[in-house]
């Protein structure tokens, strides 16, 4: 038992640049534009995945229900099987199992909605956990304010941006992380794991960087989503916000190479 | 999504759609039988009164067992996982289809399946005719059975199922049943000796043991990763269970691995297998519960142990000279009697780094592995990309405050409501699992790397350059320069070879990489010599002659026929040069033009007699005019994917043609 699967990157012309360009010490930012390049159509289809869509459909949600009269009815309201009062890793625990409830049976399941769906819970714990006194048992009345915050067109931008960075270092490092472990080793570019460890961290500083291109637009894109639909933000709506989001940050992830 | 494969399973088989190659076909009695089980060693009379459910449930399992293995995952190509997830329809005969047929049945049957082997699952239930019953199938010797059993608890023959089997039988007296997969007939003695030893540890106690083989035919057995197999013993052992009054089954694996949070990006979803996972065991408690119409717990009492932890527990209860005899590696069939364990793959890893910590490293000695976890060379990058995914991992693990453990792993969440506790006390507990195995791993390091530096392996670099101590190790005095590249102050504008590469810089920018090819060669020679004109062929002349210096790599010593075009074109050229020194009277300028000529025509005559087509030279300088124009331009385009404005200055001052030209931009001075 236990078995993890691995596997190496295709050897098409795409592919082989991106690992050439990591065993011939390119930076971050080349290897992250190189990556896009060659998965671009792969990357661009988040907006018509289920799973990518549902998980940024629930983090648009999280902040409406918070504002609401009552945090955990509102929250059952939109799927999520929550006690009255939730914590913080009962929202987390409840958003994970609603896009599971959402793709039941695989329907729909694919790689990137897996990745989303994981980028969602850690933007939760990374920005609302960083607002708690302590991440474990805390007060009912924290966790809402918390996540009442989020609806500001500031503090949405700010939650949107980290989803995306999370999101596409996932995506590009689901390929770069195939082909740079083979570099580890003497005749490697990378020497030593903490080598290896500083260039993927740059990896995700990079995407960090350019994901504030999505941060510039998804406040004002969530209040006027709110105020069009009648504080509501339907799926279809936040499919849209993905696909720009996503063509936005390829050309920007291509741009700063 | 997938195309759908359609699979005919028993009757069905034979019955439907013959002739057409398209569905997978899956016999499990009967003389063209492809899916054996055999259960030995306990009294058949048990079994006597199995309900037909419960015989569905060991028919559907098998089925799904052996397509998993009979229908391939793909690669994944450039795209996100299409490959790995499969479409699998199976039309399966049962003796109670409407039982099968019922909502919470199939919907649970199908949520169970699809979050362990990742796929998609479609059932039609028929029904079943004559099907034999259990003992029809499964084959159970004679071996007298006179005690009770307390629980029914499955059994590996890896370290886990070890120590579970100690805890319950040796230390808490509990007589259990343990249902084992022999998986291996190669494994058969070992396990042998392994059950002995338990049942000489427990005394009265000793417990049961009934082995189950699953044997296919050849054709079956295409695809390794059998993450249904779980499924398949659960189904046994829950039968064997409810046979015998229990109302659960127990797993017994650490949590690291039942939770199995994935070490790198590029391990989602089924990749890291989901055996024991605690979404896993509440699906399949779900659909034994809605079978047998009562409440059904399939449980694994170590969730919140380490591996190192478990290890301990063997040792602390007597059991530490079992430890050699368990199995744990993935690549049994490699495996020999002396050196049962690859060392490699990620059952082994986890294995040796979890013997060593609980100290019982004299009790499962570093010879049985093919590999040495701490310094054997790993020249696999499979191998060590699972290596380097685990230590980072773990090295990160132990400096994370519990937000930061949440924030590296979102896949946490779909175990925070399956282990029988509240979120936050859940979470709680996992975050101190993994900070706990986190240090049992670093330990381990740390203690290896301080031994090998204090004996001065490290220093003498007599460790080989792939094993983990030296990958762990921070650069010695020749260490390579940082990753990164940086230091100094590069020019603003700079095209230089280093190693296999180029690094270019324009105005100042960022460097970047520009991968080897002739039109990057040709690039450089034209940015070397600016405002020059350098004709065509003597461009390529240069680079084919010397290929290596322009990272091009060694085309061996015959010439090909690209290079023959190339030096044919030269000698027109030099024909020209020759006529010109003998004109201008220049008597070293003919000598040169000459000798070049000698040793070309040379080089062409030896080309020529290994089946060289002769050519017109005339030809030859147009092609190579061409190839050497194209080559630049490819290069260029290469460049605008990093660099436009380079892109966009080398397009508008780069002459192609016979000669070639760069011209130089006032200011733009290149370092070459």
């Amino acid at each position: 038992m236990g078995h993890i699967r691995l596997g190496p990157l295709p050897k098409t012309r795409k592919w082989v640049r991106v690992v050439g360009l990591i065993a011939n010490g390119a930076a971050a930012a080349q290897v992250a534009a190189a990556t896009v390049t060659a998965a671009e159509k792969a990357l661009l289809r988040a907006a018509n995945d289920p799973g990518v869509v549902e998980s940024v459909w629930l983090l648009a949600q999280l902040p409406l229900a918070a504002a609401a009269d009552e945090f955990g009815p509102a929250l059952r309201d939109r799927g999520l099987v929550v006690p009255d009062e939730p914590t913080l890793l009962t929202v987390i625990g409840a958003a994970s199992e609603a896009v599971d409830a959402k793709l039941a049976g695989n329907r729909g399941r694919t790689d990137l909605g897996e990745m989303a769906q994981a980028a969602a819970a850690e933007s939760l714990a990374a920005v609302v956990g960083g607002r708690l006194r302590g991440l474990f048992d805390p007060a009912p009345d924290e966790v809402r304010a918390a996540f009442a915050r989020l609806g500001a067109e500031k503090q949405f931008g700010h939650l949107a941006r980290d989803f995306f960075a999370r999101f596409t270092f996932k995506a590009l490092n689901y390929f770069v992380g195939k082909a740079a472990p083979g570099e580890v080793g003497e005749a490697g570019r990378f020497r030593t794991l903490a080598q290896l460890a500083a260039f993927i961290d740059s990896l995700d500083t990079h995407c960090r960087e350019a994901a504030g291109v999505v941060e510039r637009f998804a406040g004002g894109w969530y209040s006027k989503a709110r105020f069009e639909t009648g504080g509501e933000v339907p799926r279809d709506r936040v499919a849209g916000f993905v696909a720009h989001a996503m063509t936005k940050l390829t050309d920007e992830l291509r741009a700063r190479a | 999504m997938a195309p759908e494969r359609l699979i005919l399973c028993g009757p069905l088989a034979d019955a439907e759609r013959p002739g057409d190659p398209g569905p997978v076909r899956l016999r499990m009695w009967g003389p063209e039988a492809e899916v054996h089980l055999r259960a030995e060693d306990v009294r058949e009379a048990l079994y006597t009164d199995v309900p037909p459910a419960l015989l569905d449930l060991i028919d559907v399992a098998a089925y799904v067992y052996a397509a998993d293995q009979a229908v391939v995952r793909n690669a994944d190509g450039g795209e996100y996982g299409p490959g790995w997830r499969r479409n699998l329809a199976f039309r399966v005969p049962v003796r109670e289809p409407d039982r099968w047929r019922s909502e919470p049945v199939r919907s649970r049957l199908v949520a169970a399946l699809s979050f362990l082997s990742d796929d998609e699952y479609r059932f039609e239930f028929e029904p079943l005719a004559g099907g034999p019953p259990l003992h029809g199938y499964l084959d159970f010797g004679g071996t007298p059975f006179d005690g009770i059993v307390e629980d029914v608890v499955m059994f590996s023959g890896g370290l886990d199922s070890l120590a579970g089997a100690v805890r319950e039988a040796v230390t808490d007296r509990r007589k259990v049943l343990l249902v084992h997969h022999r998986s291996s007939e190669k494994l058969t003695p070992r396990h042998r000796r392994l059950l002995d030893g338990l049942g000489r540890h427990a005394g009265a106690a000793a417990p049961l043991h009934l082995p189950i083989r699953v044997n296919k035919a050849e054709r079956l057995s295409r695809e390794t990763t059998q993450r249904s197999r779980s499924f398949l013993y659960t189904a046994l052992g829950a039968t064997f269970a409810v046979m015998l009054g229990r109302d659960k089954l127990r797993f017994y694996e650490n949590g690291v691995m039942s939770l199995n949070l994935p070490p790198a990006t590029q391990v989602v979803g089924g990749r890291a297998t989901r055996t024991t996972h605690p979404l896993a065991l509440r699906r399949m408690s779900d659909l034994l519960a809605a079978l047998t119409g009562r409440p059904f717990a399939v449980e694994n009492p170590f969730l919140w142990k380490t591996k190192t932890e478990v290890v301990r527990l063997a040792a602390d209860a007597g059991c530490a000279d079992l430890i050699g005899l368990t199995t744990s590696c993935a690549h049994t069939r490699a495996g020999t009697a002396d050196q049962p364990h690859c060392g490699e793959c990620s059952q082994c890893v986890d294995r040796r780094f979890a013997v060593l910590a609980a100290g019982q490293g004299d009790h499962d000695p570093a010879s049985g592995y093919r590999v040495d976890l701490l310094t054997g060379e790993r020249p696999n990058e499979l191998s060590r990309a699972f290596l380097t995914a685990y230590l980072e991992t773990a090295n990160q693990v132990e400096r994370m405050s519990p937000v930061d453990f949440f924030v590296r792993f979102g896949e946490a969440a779909r175990a925070l409501r399956q282990a029988g506790l509240p979120e936050d006390a859940a979470g709680s507990r996992m975050y101190d699992l993994y900070r706990r195995h986190a240090a049992a791993v670093n330990g381990v390091v740390d203690r290896a790397v301080e031994a090998a530096g204090r004996g001065g392996a490290i220093r003498r670099r007599e460790l080989p350059p792939t094993c983990l101590i030296r990958l762990v190790s921070d650069g010695g005095p020749d260490a390579e320069p940082p990753a990164e590249p940086a230091g100094g102050q590069p020019a603003d504008n700079l095209f230089q070879r280093v190693g296999q590469a180029w690094r270019v810089r324009f105005a100042g920018g960022r460097e970047h990489v520009l991968l080897p090819s002739r039109g990057a060669a040709y690039l450089h020679l034209l940015l070397s010599r600016p405002d020059a004109g350098v004709p065509a062929a003597e461009l390529a002349f240069e680079v084919t002659r010397n290929r290596a210096r322009y990272a091009l790599g060694d085309a061996g010593e015959r010439i090909d026929r690209d290079a023959a075009s190339v030096y044919r074109a030269r000698c027109v050229d030099l024909r020209a040069d020759l006529d010109r020194a003998e004109r201008d009277n220049d008597p070293g300028a003919a000598d040169r033009a000459r000798a070049e000529l000698e040793a070309l025509g040379e080089e062409l005559r030896v080309a020529a007699g290994l089946g060289g087509r002769v050519r017109k030279a005339a030809d030859d300088r147009e092609r190579v005019r061409k190839a050497v124009g194209e080559a630049v331009r490819r290069a260029i385009k290469d460049i605008r994917e990093f660099d436009p404005a380079l892109a966009d200055h080398l397009a508008g001052r780069v002459r192609c043609g016979r000669e070639l030209r760069y011209t130089a931009d006032q200011g733009v001075r290149w370092e070459t």
